[in-house]
């Protein structure tokens, strides 16, 4: 069951993701980047990291979304890119081509080799010339090509049932174990992000201030 | 398989967030799809800790940070993009 709803978030994110960059309105993009993140917080909820979903939830939509959302509608934006349609989308399509196949190129010749030296990795019985790491992406691309069922999860486990985490909405001891390394080796990491916060509130101000002259602060120092 | 799973819609994100940010002639375009990248990276670090790192969580707690960092550089792009027209 939560296989399934895996599927339909990811695939939910993949096409809020493509319509944020081919719609013609500013507010309709920024609508379906807000649908982008409750897509990704959803994904993670279910993969068992409760914390990073609800914060996503709460900084990116609750704070940058409505950010962008401020903007758009002060601005006034041109539609400066309702001329590109036809050609223009499509003569940079080999560029995210080429960038997207190196991605592909990654997924199916480096990763299933990398996974045999890791004592984490519990695999379920012993197998030394063939992992079934690499069986279970064979497998899974089989099933792209192949089949549509496609659900393959019997192969292996890749987690063992001890660490079986998209059972779980919230977990005190997750925040409790993030918080635990967050504040003791990550403290000097917080305190500069303390201090690039102050940047991000101080530097807006600075940048949007009206003077008397009508001129930018930079103005007032000759 | 999950995790093969999981580090595809990384790796789709990253790459529309890519094709926008190079192909937006509209900044505030282009930010949005710097947070798209910001995003798909984050889902990468998130699942590599939840599989590989149960007792420590580092890449939890770097993708804190990034969600940090992505709100500051959200809010001084959008400062910069829109002070032409405050004062100018």
């Amino acid at each position: 069951m939560s296989n399934f709803l895996l599927d339909f978030l990811s695939l939910g994110a993949i096409l809020s993701g493509i319509l944020v960059i081919t719609s013609k309105n500013p507010v309709i993009s920024v609508l379906f980047l807000i649908s982008v993140f409750v897509n990704v917080a959803g994904y993670l909820v279910l993969l068992g990291i409760g914390f990073l979903g609800i914060s996503y939830i709460i900084v990116y939509v609750g704070a940058i979304a409505i950010l962008f959302l401020f903007v758009i509608m002060m601005l006034n934006i041109q539609l400066a890119e309702l001329s590109a349609v036809g050609s223009e989308y499509t003569q940079s399509l080999p560029l995210g081509g080429i960038v997207g196949s190196l991605f592909v190129f990654e997924l199916i010749s480096i990763l299933p080799f990398s996974f045999k030296g890791l004592s984490t990795f519990n695999l379920s019985s012993v197998s030394n010339t063939f992992s079934e790491s690499s069986l279970g992406v064979i497998n899974w691309f089989n099933t792209l090509l192949v089949s549509s069922i496609g659900s393959t999860n019997d192969v292996h486990q890749v987690f063992d049932a001890a660490h079986a985490t998209d059972s779980n909405f919230t977990n005190y001891i997750q925040i409790e174990s993030i918080g635990q390394s967050l504040y003791t080796y990550g403290s000097i990491w917080l305190l500069l992000t303390s201090i690039i916060l102050l940047l991000a509130i101080v530097g807006p101000i600075a940048l949007s201030m009206k003077t008397n002259n009508t001129d930018h602060l930079y103005t007032l120092y000759r | 398989m999950i995790l093969e799973h999981v580090l595809v819609l990384s790796a789709y994100l990253f790459s529309i967030g890519i094709y926008g940010l190079i192909t937006s002639r509209n900044m505030v375009r282009a930010l949005m799809c710097l947070e798209l990248i910001l995003n798909a990276v984050n889902i990468n670090f998130v699942t590599f800790s939840d599989f590989f790192d149960s007792r420590q969580l580092k890449g939890d707690i770097f993708s804190i940070f990034v969600i940090a960092i992505a709100a500051a550089e959200a809010a001084i792009g959008l400062a910069i993009v829109s002070s032409p027209q405050n004062s100018g």
